[in-house]
């Protein structure tokens, strides 16, 4: 069963269109990411998730109804913006406390011990917290609402590294309790840790979606070879790319409709081991932005 | 720095061209249309007498002695006027360049790249310079254009001259109060406190104790004595504007960015904040409250001057006419007067309490509060809420106050009643004016510029209809046509409901359109 679903998102301001035809959706207990360059339109879609903004056309379905006839759809939402900016001159627990009374959650024991985790001074005023501690207020409060999809737009950019696995591991526990997470990110490795499913935005279309493994086809194979001999042929071969040889040692990423062809390459050689290293969002992402900036 | 300057000037200049543009036509309109409502000498002087009672003192400042010429009368009704506007020019650009750019982070940013603080400060100030320069060299050019007679050369560069003064002045005191006050709000609320306590201040003094007068900026206009004895002395007190420039950078130069000298750092224990409408109000409370403490101050310094109209009007014979028996009339049509003024300051706080629904919009905020399924019709009705609770008390107050400061006075024969009446019956304005703003908003978060300069309008066309008699066609655009003037006239109920109606359908659909629009 899909908690939210997007058909034919599209978002135009005045000429420009920031958001084009963007369809996808997120089932329940799943952590579902979304990745795109710098202003590919992550986050104009999320704005059109949480009724910031309305699409030009298109619809967004929650829990199978289009939120247009459900005023109170948000009830189900919990959202941690980007830039989270919040009111100077009340402090943290101030904050925290007013977003419990707003979603009429009073279960404070869990309040305090996420207050802890995340290390967080909640007496201190908002425009005294650096960005990171702007940013706990904000997560702290989407963990304690009750809603049934949390969505993340960047929501680590600000956190050092202990905090971020303080995060992870809360967005795993919530998808255990069954809930579903969008998480939109510029942080490859996160994003391949804890996503179920991926969308990949580019200049405002979705250019693939899917689980991890099924994207593999499209990413690029990374391959480390043992040989005495020189391989320079094949680092000329189509298909292969960032072609290095040092030593006994040659390293090359191969696109993956052209495994077949470079593996029979190889077999012309003598090769002492042959070995590969296991694909990466970041092969993926890169291919698309490569295309991207090859095109334009 | 001449880069920063040049990206500063990029930056404000549309703003400031309005500015200019705006405060030139309105200024340069004038001698044309008094030469034409009163082309001749015997026309003025008949004017002048019927000026020379407290009403029009308090809104325009002592009456040379001599001649009305055509450019003592422009002088006299315009100058002082004009000042508040020069002066909220001029407080608007400084804090927006100043405090306002510290407290956005984008001063940090610029510091950290091989400008230095001088750089940035000295940047500071030539805009200032610069757009004050700009604005006395339009007027002085403009008022040379027209050749009237009795707009000499002297005059004109004295007029120049002084609105330099008068808005360096601000701008200084504005750039002082930006290292002194910890955020670009307190910097914009205390100085505008100050530009407009200051008109009130000399407006009491005026009548009542006109040496007490000279410590207001604009007692020093009514002292040039323009287009008559041209008294250029009196421009020597403007020196402060670059005494508080200095002072400035003095502070600027040893600060912490972010830092200020008065930190107003107040420990309470934690709120609860419970609920929207609880929110919004903890966000304009200090506003709001100020707001109401000097509407108080400025009824009471109004009603205190009552006492003084007596012995004002015992010099005066042809005002001892028009008052009749005891000029008991006399002092009715001022409280009448004084209402009106009073409403139309009263109506700011209402609309800066609406700008702060505007500014949740530009901080993100309403975006975010969205998401705890808070509506957009509860956003903006509660700021509506607060809006006519803070324009009602404003009006009540004001009126209180000068109930209040009234009570010693014998003879003026109005209840307080007759003054809770008179706050009852403004009221629809403020509907009229929180519904306009309601509507701006919710067509646009840009438009909201729109209800301040109809409020200018209203101010203007008040204050010059009460000077010239100005046409009606201009008032008709304004709630003070319809409205009664009270105590002189009893509330006109149906008047106030066409107010007060139009005031709720344009909030009505103000919260239709807002539920409907994009966010920023
Ligand atoms: N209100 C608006 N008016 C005009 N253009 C807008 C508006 N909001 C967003 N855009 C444009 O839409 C495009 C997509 O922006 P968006 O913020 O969705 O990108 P993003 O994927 O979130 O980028 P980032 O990774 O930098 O956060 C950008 O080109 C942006 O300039
Ligand atoms: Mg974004």
């Amino acid at each position: 069963m899909s908690v939210l679903e997007l058909k034919g998102i599209t978002k135009r301001f005045g000429k420009f269109t920031a958001v084009e035809e963007v369809s996808f959706e997120i089932r329940e207990g799943e952590v579902f990411g979304f990745i795109g360059p710098n202003g590919a339109g992550k986050s104009t879609t999320i704005r059109a998730i949480i009724g910031a903004i309305s699409p030009t056309s298109g619809e967004v379905r929650l829990h199978g109804k289009p939120v247009t006839a459900q005023p109170d759809y948000r009830k189900h939402i919990a959202y941690v913006p980007g830039d989270v900016q919040l009111w100077p001159n009340l402090t943290g627990g101030e904050v925290i406390r007013f977003f419990m009374e707003m979603s009429g959650n009073a279960d404070t024991e869990k309040m305090e011990t996420l207050i802890r985790e995340f290390r967080l001074d909640p007496k201190k005023k908002c425009k005294t917290y650096s960005k990171g501690n702007r940013q706990k207020v904000a997560l702290i409060s989407a963990f304690l609402s009750d809603a049934d999809l949390l969505i993340f737009d960047e929501p680590t950019t600000g956190l050092d590294p202990l905090m971020e696995r303080t995060f992870h591991r809360h967005v795993l526990s919530a998808k255990s309790e069954g809930k579903s997470i969008l998480l939109s990110s510029h942080i490859l490795s996160e994003v391949e840790k804890l996503a179920d499913r991926i969308a990949i935005i580019r200049e405002g279309k979705i250019i693939e979606t899917g689980r991890f493994s099924e994207l593999k086809h499209i990413t690029r194979v990374h391959y480390l070879v043992r040989t005495p001999e020189d391989l320079a042929a094949v680092g000329r071969m189509e298909g292969v790319h960032e072609f290095r040889q040092e030593g006994g040692e040659a390293e090359f990423l191969v696109d993956a409709d052209r495994v077949k062809d470079v593996l029979a390459a190889l077999k012309r050689y003598e090769l002492e081991g042959l070995e590969t290293l296991p694909p990466k969002l970041e092969d993926i992402f890169m291919r698309y932005y490569d295309a991207g900036s090859g095109a334009s | 720095m001449r880069h920063y300057l040049r990206l500063s000037l990029k930056d404000t200049r549309f703003r400031i061209f309005w500015w200019i543009f705006g405060i030139a036509s309105l200024t340069l309109m004038m001698p044309p249309s008094f030469h034409e409502l009163y082309p001749t000498q015997a026309d003025r002087d008949v004017l002048k007498a019927t000026m020379e009672n407290p009403a029009v003192i308090a809104m325009t400042g002592p009456i040379q002695e001599g001649d009305y010429t055509l450019g003592v009368m422009f002088s006299h009704e315009m100058a002082v006027f004009m000042a508040i506007v020069v002066g909220l020019f001029n407080v608007m650009i400084a804090n927006s360049l100043s405090r306002r750019k510290e407290d956005d982070g984008l001063l940090e940013v610029v510091l950290s790249r091989n400008i230095t603080r001088g750089g940035v400060f000295a940047a500071q100030i030539l805009l200032g310079l610069l757009m004050n320069a700009i604005l006395a060299l339009v007027l002085f050019a403009g008022l040379q254009s027209f050749g009237y007679e009795s707009m000499d050369t002297a005059g004109n560069f004295l007029y120049a001259a002084h609105t330099f003064g008068f808005g360096l002045f601000f701008y200084g005191l504005t750039l002082l109060a930006a290292q002194l006050l910890p955020s670009a709000d307190w910097v914009f609320g205390i100085v505008l406190t100050v530009l407009l306590l200051g008109y009130a201040y000399r407006a009491a003094t005026d009548v009542a104790a006109p040496h007490l007068s000279v410590i207001s900026p604009y007692n020093w206009i009514s002292r040039l004595s323009l287009y008559s004895e041209n008294e250029a002395i009196w421009l020597v007190p403007f020196i402060l504007g670059p005494v508080f420039l200095l002072a400035a950078w003095l502070l600027f130069r040893n600060r912490d960015l972010g830092d200020s000298v008065i930190r107003l750092q107040m420990n309470r224990r934690s709120r609860n904040i419970g609920s929207h409408l609880r929110l919004a109000f903890t966000l304009s409370r200090t506003l709001i409250i100020s707001w109401l403490a000097g509407m108080l101050l400025i009824g009471a310094s109004y009603g205190s001057i009552l006492g003084d109209l007596e012995s004002f009007i015992g010099d005066n014979e042809m005002l001892r006419q028009m008052a009749g028996e005891g000029g008991n009339g006399l002092t009715v049509q001022f409280v009448g007067t004084l209402m009106v003024i009073v409403t139309i300051i009263g109506l700011a706080p209402p609309l800066m309490v609406m700008g702060r629904l505007l500014k949740e919009e530009r901080r993100t905020h309403l975006e975010y509060l969205g998401t705890l399924d808070i509506r957009r019709m509860k956003m903006m009705g509660d700021y509506v809420i607060l809006a006519l609770a803070a324009g009602f008390l404003s009006l009540f107050l004001a009126n209180a106050g000068m109930y209040a400061a009234s009570l010693g006075v014998e003879g003026i024969g109005l209840t307080f009643g007759d003054y809770t009446v008179s706050a009852f019956n403004y009221f629809p304005a403020v509907l009229l004016f929180t519904g306009l703003s309601a509507f701006l908003i919710g067509l646009h978060h840009r438009l909201h510029v729109l209800v301040w300069l109809y409020l200018l309008y209203n101010f203007f066309v008040s204050y010059l209809g009460q000077l010239l008699g100005l046409d009606d066609i201009y008032r008709v655009l304004t709630p003070f046509h319809y409205l009664n003037e009270t105590p002189n006239e009893a509330a006109d109920l149906l008047a106030c409901l066409a107010v007060g109606g139009t005031g709720v359908v344009l909030m009505v659909l103000g919260l239709i359109l807002f539920r409907r629009r994009d966010l920023a």
